[in-house]
């Protein structure tokens, strides 16, 4: 009864603070929605400037034609702001068609088509040119009337493509979990102590566990709310795909949850203000935040250091949410994620039990 | 059988500026308190009062001696303990985003009791601030607050410490008309408190404490009668008086003037009160200024210790 009775004072408390409730919330949401505007991939497009000198209609018709391909984002304009455009770095590369251009249908030698290409993105420009060489050599074919001599059928193997954003929420959501959880709990404990709260608490009947469990039950609910709003605003706004199913994914918010928060006992424990815990947890959670699977993938990163991180907390819990959201991955299937949370629960379990101690608290 | 037992309290810390050697904060301090007393623990800051309060209620370990209350072990049984008390810390603070009600009603639930918090808020004259919440509440305004959350499970033993440190003369004396409001209730008072004057008014008995140690423990009366049985009587007269032969009057100890004042040190003030007066009548003097000072505490302590007591 005490236990429900706190919970549900911890809920309203956390409620009336704004400031608990701009970083549970409004922050995950401004990274994500960050991270879908910005759009590291771009859209698989290669932008490629157009100039056309040619007055020629026939000419025309061929830009037209290019600005229908899928693989290229074709942007017109004179060949001074194209030059401009691709120093600036907006183009992967710039064509420029001659005058004469297709105006003459009865010209045999070849046109002379310039193309300038952006050195610091030698993949992309070669891409472009490899792109362009097929196209002109289509056309020369068409031209011609020559039969073709190879058919390259090609076929879309994923069923969907992942796109950045379906990367990167998982892992946003993975990161708010252990933020919130670590944090939270972190910042709440170390201001009842420098306050005298814990004090005040420790000459009452309270039991430790029972103040414990309190804010456990609250920060879960907290976390599944959090989770919630999160993948609605993916799914709504940024078209993200959840595949899996939602009981999995809560499952991991709580084991997640229960990892982190017992590290912020933990660290809460030996902190005696805020500015050691904001150093402490920092430590602990500044390397995960890159290297923990949220924003970019572990397999970027050279193999002795990946070998490393996954086996950071947050890699597993990151891991898990993403294979869920974007394979509708089973728990069977996530049994290694399972594991290596399981074991970091233990470990933060000892620890909040060795450092988190009830009369030191209240008397610190 | 008293309500409050201490026997033979000990508690060491490390010195300060060595931290390899310990020094007694609490150094062999026994007292009992019976029920529905006001036992008050004066002395400066750093004395070993705070320290002994928090081991009576569990918040230091108990590593050497006997604390007793209502029959309970503090050592063996602080859960209990716990149970049967209520206390108000030096500086408390609570939970910000609650509201006074709630907070109090809370606190009730600790004890597994559904208590009125409005009834308790009327008590300590905060109803009408049930709906806010702690931060904005006043110094003398909190420290209500602290009375009446240490007053929710109707406690055997209220323990009070510096209840009115840092506050100003009226929220002090708002507090202590409370602490009389909850004594005259039959209420068993401990408190702490480094203002003579606080000490005076509302403790039965006093236990004196300075350097880990109690020095003298009486009513507040008999300690001014015993450590400083000495009164002024300071007047002005029209014309001047012969020293010699008030001397001879019985209870005086000596007599200094300056200017037309005459300032009288003596151990029975109303005696040589009324002696005075009469000799000035029959001699046909006027009294143009009388002004009597009884000792205080502050005079207790100064004898005892040599040194003057500071806020």
């Amino acid at each position: 009864m005490t236990l429900f009775k706190l919970t549900i004072a911890n809920i309203k408390m956390y409620l009336r603070d704004r400031q608990a409730l701009f970083w549970a919330f409004f922050f995950p949401l401004l990274l994500m929605t960050v991270f879908g505007v910005m759009n590291f991939e771009g859209s698989g497009k290669l932008t490629l400037g157009v100039v056309n000198l040619s007055p020629s209609p026939v000419a025309g018709e061929f830009v037209g034609s290019l600005e229908k391909s899928e693989s290229l984002d074709i942007k017109k304009d004179s060949r001074e702001n194209e030059e401009a455009a691709l120093k600036k770095g907006d183009r992967d590369a710039v064509m420029i068609l001659p005058e004469d251009f297709l105006a003459d249908p009865a010209k045999t030698s070849p046109y002379s088509i310039k193309v300038l290409v952006n050195k610091g993105r030698p993949q992309q420009s070669g891409t472009a040119l490899s792109v362009l060489g097929s196209i002109f050599s289509e056309m020369e074919r068409n031209m011609t009337q020559k039969p073709k001599l190879f058919a390259l059928e090609t076929e879309d193997v994923a069923a969907r493509n992942l796109r950045y954003i379906d990367f990167v929420v998982p892992g946003v959501v993975a990161l708010s979990i252990m933020q919130l959880s670590i944090f939270g709990i972190g910042f709440t404990i170390v201001e009842y102590k420098r306050k005298g709260v814990m004090k005040r608490l420790f000459v009452t009947p309270l039991k430790p566990l029972d103040f414990t469990l309190s804010h456990v039950i609250m920060r879960l609910l907290v976390s599944i709310f959090q989770v919630s709003i999160l993948f609605a605003v993916a799914i709504l706004v940024f078209n993200v795909n959840m595949v899996g199913n939602f009981a999995s994914l809560y499952l991991f918010v709580i084991l997640g949850g229960l990892l982190f928060l017992s590290f912020g006992f933990a660290l809460a424990g030996i902190s005696k203000t805020e500015d050691a815990l904001q150093g402490l947890t920092q430590v602990f959670v500044f390397p995960q935040m890159f290297l923990g699977n949220v924003f970019f993938s572990t397999d970027a990163m050279p193999e002795w250091l990946q070998k490393i991180v996954v086996y950071m907390p947050l890699n597993y819990l990151s891991d898990a949410i993403r294979k869920i959201s974007t394979e509708g991955a089973t728990l069977v299937s996530l049994q290694r994620d399972i594991l290596g949370i399981s074991v970091w629960i233990i470990i933060g379990f000892i620890l909040a039990i060795k450092l988190f101690r009830w009369r030191e608290s209240a008397n610190s | 059988m008293p309500i409050v037992e201490v026997k033979n309290l000990f508690k060491y810390y490390a010195k300060p500026e060595n931290p390899k050697e310990k020094f007694a904060a609490v150094d062999d301090v026994s007292f009992a308190i019976e029920e529905g007393e006001t036992f008050g623990i004066l002395g400066p800051n750093g004395a070993g009062k705070t320290t002994t309060l928090e081991m009576l209620e569990g918040l230091k370990v108990i590593e050497k001696g006997e604390a007793v209350i209502a029959g309970i072990s503090v050592k063996k049984d602080p859960m209990k303990v716990k149970q049967i008390i209520g206390v108000q810390l030096q500086e408390s603070h609570y939970f910000d985003f609650l509201k006074l009600k709630e907070l109090l009603d809370l606190f009730g639930e600790f004890y597994h009791r559904k208590i009125d918090g409005l009834e308790l808020l009327r008590e300590v004259q905060l109803e009408d601030k049930k709906a806010a919440y702690t931060r904005q509440l006043s110094g003398g305004q909190k420290q209500r607050l602290s009375i009446a959350s240490a007053l929710v499970n109707d406690p055997k033993v209220l323990f009070l410490d510096e209840p009115t440190t840092g506050l100003d003369p009226q929220a002090r004396h708002n507090l202590w008309d409370l602490v009389k409001k909850i004594k005259a209730k039959g209420k068993t008072i401990v408190l702490t408190t480094h203002y003579m004057e606080e000490a005076q008014i509302l403790c039965d008995r006093l236990a004196i404490m300075d350097h880990g140690k109690i020095i003298a423990l009486d009513t507040p009366d008999n300690l001014v009668n015993k450590y400083a049985p000495i009164s002024h009587i300071i007047i002005k007269t029209d014309q001047p008086l012969p020293n010699e032969e008030l001397k001879n009057i019985p209870h005086v100890q000596s007599i200094s003037s300056e200017n037309d004042f005459y300032d009288f040190w003596v151990s029975n003030p109303e005696e040589v009160l009324l002696r005075l007066v009469e000799f000035a009548k029959s001699r046909g003097i006027k009294i143009l200024s009388l002004r009597v000072e009884r000792s205080t505490l502050e005079d207790v302590f100064l004898s005892l210790t040599g040194r003057e007591l500071r806020d």
